[in-house]
């Protein structure tokens, strides 16, 4: 079944066929837990809307009609369950600031406790920790936009689909977005 | 760039938080970070961007985002979520399971849940290729039998305990040369040239059968063997007992022989005594002997 596309799969599946299901989710499931992961910040949540978007997408398959857009409509069934996770009491617990990292706890601390690494491996990990914490700190939706479009590869107007406006929408949020990304970055000196 | 525009951008950079719709050369500058422009509107844009230095401003900030975005690389993985079908009718579910399982893993696993049915089936496969057995599928399904020219003792050959007139076949009727018949289902002519099929029940029955037979041949083993190990324990028993017998004499003889060296050891002490008792008058110091130590005592009996 690898060699089958998305809308192979997907007909398959409407027909009762559970193993072409389990392939879409072989293909998928990373994509989708990784981003629900640097949304949520910790793998256990990231799991559960995994989880949770693959169910629903499985209970429901029968109700998409364009077997070739699975990938962005299982994004945008996660994509829900983020949004009313981020709407719940037990929201995302910890969205990195880097205004409020100390010197205990923030990147400082972290090269102290590195001191065995590389120069270069610990300038990394700084440097990933300032990106989740500046992206943390952006309005969701252009959030949203720049993740869908950096590191899940999706198109603007794919994007468009996924959250639900048009594509030029979809560009204007990457553009404030990567806008606020660079001024925060000169307010840390890291730009 | 014309005043008009100027204006645009710098609406743009006030409404950071809004979704106000770009100046469209703004929109075009994320499509070409993208690559989502065409051959012709991207050479048009980036001569654009050399002669517009605050679009110029916009690129290199859009750029340097992007660059530094690039170094939130996640690579954990996800636990393998499986759906499972549930003929019982529950809803299918999907299933963390650690990793991917491989074949010889999984075959492991197999092999040492059900040694016993394992062994089972290894001899009963066996049986059953030596025996020429073949599936056929035919109009009406599968055919079980055996290659046509094996004589009944070749088939018969590794199930000599079975006895078809006893055992599960019995209610089959058996053809002239021994072939297995149809169960009442064959036609005329099949009969005559002695097809050597039979059906689903017979098989299961004879497959039965065989199985018992196996099992049989398992248990005879077990007894047989058991049996080896008693005798093999009873030997080893006399043995001991033998050697310890043997210990026990020997023992018993060395006592004994010590016991008589004490004993005259303390006759020549009382004669001693006795003579010293003498010279000075007394006479009871024998009898006091006799009182603590007396002939044969310490021997084992």
């Amino acid at each position: 079944m690898d060699s089958l596309s998305d809308e192979q799969l997907v007909s398959l599946t409407q027909q009762g066929n559970t193993q072409a299901f389990n392939q879409l989710t072989a293909r998928w499931e990373t994509s989708i837990y990784r981003f629900a992961l640097r949304n949520l910040g910790n793998s256990e949540d990231a799991r559960d809307i995994c989880q949770e978007a693959l169910l629903k997408a499985y209970l429901q398959i029968k109700k998409l009609r364009e077997g070739g857009k699975f990938k962005a409509w299982l994004h945008h069934i996660a994509l829900n369950l983020i949004r009313d996770r981020f709407r719940s009491p037990r929201s995302r617990t910890e969205v990195r600031s880097i205004d409020a990292e100390d010197q205990q706890s923030g990147p400082f601390a972290m090269q102290m406790a590195e001191q065995n690494r590389t120069h270069a491996a610990m300038e990394r990990g700084v440097m990933m920790r300032t990106a989740e914490a500046i992206l943390g700190k952006i309005p969701e939706e252009q959030r949203w936009a720049i993740m869908l479009r950096e590191y899940h590869g999706f198109s603007s107007e794919e994007i468009g689909e996924i959250t639900g406006v048009p594509a030029a929408t979809v560009r204007t949020r990457i553009f404030y977005g990567l806008r606020s990304v660079r001024r925060m970055l000169g307010e840390q000196g890291a730009g | 760039m014309t005043d008009k525009r100027r204006e645009e951008m710098r609406d743009g950079r006030r409404g950071e938080m809004t979704e106000n719709p770009l100046d469209p050369r703004l929109e075009k500058l994320v499509a070409l970070l993208y690559g989502e422009l065409s051959g012709d509107e991207e050479r048009m844009l980036r001569r654009l961007i050399e002669e517009d230095d605050e679009l110029r401003a916009h690129w290199e900030d859009l750029v340097a985002s992007r660059s530094f975005l690039g170094t939130w690389d996640v690579t954990d993985q996800p636990p393998r979520f499986v759906f499972v079908d549930d003929d019982a009718g529950v809803e299918s579910r999907p299933v963390a399971v650690p990793g991917r399982v491989g074949w010889a893993a999984r075959l492991r696993g197999v092999l040492t849940a059900t040694p016993w049915a394992v062994s089972v089936a290894a001899c009963l496969v066996a049986v059953l290729a030596v025996s020429g057995f073949r599936v056929t599928r035919t109009d009406a399904g599968f055919a079980f039998g055996f290659e046509r020219g094996q004589s009944p003792a070749a088939r018969d050959g590794d199930l000599s305990r079975l006895d078809p007139a006893s055992g599960p076949l019995a209610s089959s009727r058996m053809g002239r040369e021994g072939t297995l018949e149809p169960g009442g289902r064959a036609s005329a002519q099949q009969a005559d040239e002695r097809v050597p099929y039979f059906t689903k029940e017979e098989f299961d029955a004879y497959s039965t059968g065989m199985i018992q037979a196996v099992v049989a041949l398992l248990n005879d083993y077990a007894r047989q063997r058991d049996q080896q190990v008693a005798g093999y324990l009873q030997a080893s028993l006399g043995d001991v007992v033998d050697r310890q017998t043997e210990d026990y004499n020997e023992l018993r003889s060395r006592i004994e022989a010590l016991n008589v060296g004490l004993l005259e050891e303390r006759l020549r002490s009382r004669s001693n005594i006795d003579r010293i008792v003498g010279s000075l008058g007394g006479g009871s110091a024998a009898q006091a002997v006799d009182s603590t130590i007396t002939p044969g005592e310490g021997v084992i009996r």
